[in-house]
């Protein structure tokens, strides 16, 4: 146990004094915090910064059904054609122009010109408040009420809602969603850091291959020994990398949030639409934006039907089993090849297993307890991935424990043949990688 | 030195090892023993089953057939920490510095920390390395990184030394600073065993030795008593100033190989005929002139290797004709 120590002290210390962790470490965060501050910044620029909207409108009726929405102010305009503002845009204070033709009625079409790029949800709000005046007119020329047209425009509001066995609510769609994004969020944190550590593992077997160090050590310590001490210390240097990663982006996030948002922002709400023309229901165009912050915060508090400690457990075990396992594949392959180059070429094949349950995400998450996701949650190569995107959605305390066993032995079994691997590897200098090569290597030891 | 080296010495012997791989014998029924403090040579060509033998020892890998006895017991797991090894192709972590690398290789081999640290100051100090103590091995020479990894295979005084081309990669004074240290740890009770080409160093250093070729054993045994096996009836006489060659020309008990004058002295190299004694020839050679020494001619280990090498194959080609 002392030399297994000694291995995973050296492993870990001397990655993590390395220039390269430390600046992986600093710029990663950075990097993920103006992922999430700049779009922040953006929405703040676009918010306070107001944009006028010149409307001419040559029916006299529809421009005023269009109010102010979000940070775009709408003035009509009546004393100017089009060809009026173009000439002088620069000078006129306008940053677009909204221009309903005479011909709506007929053409059932309007433009909008601008010398700056036309947001999507300008498009969409003001093609949405046209066609609801176009429709509610042309209804009441067919002497339609006013009262029937409510009636008949006034949309269907379908809420979803989660039974458990015996018929009882356990959840509604809000928080489904919120539990397909913490599924998405745990799989993607499992498979990046096994893809990124896994692949440290094989750099570091094929080090100590081209450096020979392998003939010292298989002379010193059993291989099992060995294979352990390092697996396990870069695990650690993964996790302490992690951990730093999420604590200082946090702490960068919410640095910045202090000195950019001091006051708490509050979303804007939509507009009533079409109060002129006497329709009552104001249907949605586009749900209030909340900051990235708030929302994940707003994520953990409010979630129902989550087993957390369940849920933390089974990250923990997932995250750290699901890496011992593919670490020690790595490490079989460093092992019985010879080149970094051409061992390369073998990451990719490794990790389709754990690419399988990440590409069918969305189908585990729409049927969590199917039979493709209770089997991809149970064979050991896709069930780290697989069990952490049905979690959130309840699974049998069974499956998890059967889950975890499985996992548990194929790893034990895994570490094994890798620490094999690596003594009989020591033979087999500049021998090309092959199945032949690994028959002969487990023969050989 | 002390009482722990009193009681370190280690018999070491290998009883008929014999391994396979995938069909071909790497090593066929090999066995010698190694005594207490003393230095063993394990020679032979290229691709013999040196290495393979090394690393059976080590216990890298297991003989399919055969014993390895340590004083008398079957070698166990924990004995590794009692041998030292230099493999010949040298291994060190190149970001580590050199204090670092020499006190993890120690503590692989269960050696105390303090204790370890103790210890690097003495080799710092005896093979002069001071100065280069935190750099990182990539920085270092060829010949400096052989020291480092010298230091690494006796830091945790192993009670086995193994060797393998220790003196590959250094310069002459390195080289003679290493085996000095060779000698005084066997002085010391250490039992090596080194894997070398270099026959003047074998000469030099080794007690016995064993010839490997081609996975068998063709020569084992002291190394005197091996170089007298192999001298032939060739010896070397010196007159003083002038001797006649011309009668020894024409006598049929003994034939002259060479002849060299040198200074004051005339050296005549001769090969005496089956049945002639060295009285014999003695007497004969009086006439001649001055006799000032007659000394029998001993094969160098390098001639020995070759020749011992050369009848195994040819009588390995006999035995298949």
């Amino acid at each position: 146990m002392g030399k297994t120590y000694n291995i995973f002290k050296r492993e870990f210390l001397s990655r993590v004094r390395n220039k390269s962790f430390v600046l992986m470490t600093i710029l990663g965060p950075i990097l993920l915090a103006s992922m999430l501050i700049i779009p922040l910044l953006i929405e703040k620029y676009d918010k306070t910064r107001e944009k006028k909207v010149a409307i001419i409108d040559e029916s006299h009726l529809l421009g005023e059904t269009i109010r102010d929405f979000q940070s775009y102010t709408f003035t009509i305009v009546t004393n100017a054609t089009v060809d009026e503002l173009s000439a002088d845009f620069a000078n006129s204070g306008f940053d677009a122009v909204l221009f309903i033709p005479n011909n709506i009625y007929n053409s059932n079409s309007v433009i909008l010109y601008s010398n700056v790029w036309v947001d999507d949800a300008l498009k969409a709000y003001v093609g949405y408040t046209l066609r609801r005046d176009l429709e509610y007119m042309a209804l009441l020329k067919e002497n339609v009420s006013a009262e029937t047209i409510s009636k008949v425009t006034t949309p269907v509001f379908v809420g979803v809602q989660k039974w458990n066995a015996k018929g009882e609510t356990i959840e509604n769609e809000a928080s489904m969603e919120k539990k397909n994004i913490i599924a998405t969020c745990f799989v993607s944190i499992i498979y990046i850091f096994i893809i990124l550590y896994g692949v440290l593992v094989l750099r570091g077997v094929i080090e100590e291959k081209t450096s020979r160090v392998v003939e010292i050590i298989i002379s010193s310590v059993k291989p099992v020994q060995f294979m352990s001490g390092k697996i396990l210390g870069i695990g650690c240097v993964g996790l302490l990398q992690f951990i730093l990663w999420i604590v200082l982006t946090l702490g960068l996030v919410a640095g910045a949030q202090q000195i950019l948002f001091p006051e708490p922002y509050v979303p804007s709400e939509m507009p009533e639409i079409a109060e002129t023309l006497g329709a009552s229901t104001t249907p949605k165009i586009m749900t209030p934006e909340t900051s990235t912050m708030d929302y994940a915060i707003n994520l953990f508090q409010t979630l129902d039907g989550v087993n957390w400690p369940v849920m933390i457990g089974a990250f923990v075990f997932f995250f750290i089993f699901g890496y011992l396992l593919y670490a020690s594949i790595f490490a079989g392959i460093g092992a019985i090849s010879d080149q970094d180059t051409e061992t390369q070429q073998f990451v990719i094949p490794v990790t389709i297993p754990l690419l399988i349950p990440f590409i069918l995400l969305p189908l585990i998450i729409s049927d969590p307890n199917g039979t493709l996701s209770v089997w991809l949650s149970l064979i050991p190569f896709t069930s780290p991935l697989a069990m952490m995107a049905r979690l959130p959605f309840g699974v049998p305390y069974w499956h998890i424990a059967m889950s975890a066993l499985i996992l548990i032995l194929t790893c034990a079994l895994f570490v094994g043949a890798a620490a094999k691997l690596y003594r009989s590897g020591l033979l087999l200098y500049g021998q090309k990688f092959s199945l032949k090569s690994i028959v002969t290597a487990f023969r050989k030891s | 030195m002390n009482i722990f080296f009193i009681f370190a010495y280690m018999i070491v012997s290998v009883q008929h090892i014999t391994k396979c791989f995938a069909g071909t014998k790497a090593l066929d029924d090999v066995s010698f023993e190694i005594p207490e403090a003393s230095i063993y040579g394990l020679l032979g060509p290229n691709g013999a089953g040196k290495t393979t033998c090394i690393r059976i020892l080590n216990q890298m890998i297991r003989p399919d057939a055969g014993e390895i006895t340590i004083d008398g017991k079957p070698l166990r797991e924990s004995d590794v920490e009692r041998i030292g090894y230099l493999p010949e192709e040298r291994g060190l972590y190149k970001k580590m510095r050199v204090a670092e690398q020499i006190l993890y290789f120690a503590s692989l081999k269960n050696m105390d920390k303090n204790h370890a640290k103790q210890e690097l100051e003495f080799w710092i100090d005896k093979l002069e390395i001071g100065s280069w103590r935190n750099k990182r091995i990539e920085e270092l020479s060829k010949g400096m990184q052989q020291k480092v990894q010298f230091i690494a295979t006796v830091l945790h005084k192993p009670s086995l030394l193994i060797l393998d081309e220790p003196f590959s990669g250094f310069d002459p004074v390195n080289a003679q600073a290493i085996k000095n240290e060779v000698i005084r740890l066997k002085n010391e009770g250490t039992t090596i065993l080194l894997s070398t080409h270099n026959m003047n160093s074998v000469e030099e250093l080794c007690d016995r030795i064993s010839l490997i070729h081609k996975s068998k054993q063709i020569l084992n045994g002291a190394v005197g008593d091996i170089r007298n096996s192999f001298a032939g009836n060739t010896y070397e006489v010196a007159f003083s100033g002038y001797c006649d060659t011309l009668s020894t020309t024409l006598t049929p008990s003994l034939k002259i190989l060479g002849k060299q004058v040198d200074g004051n002295l005339t050296k005549l190299q001769i090969e005496l005929m089956p049945q002639v004694t060295t009285n014999d020839a003695i007497q004969f050679l009086m006439k001649s002139g001055s006799i000032v020494s007659f000394q029998q001619i001993l094969p160098s280990m390098n001639d020995i290797f070759i020749q011992a090498v050369e009848q195994h194959n040819k009588s390995e080609h006999g035995e298949n004709v």
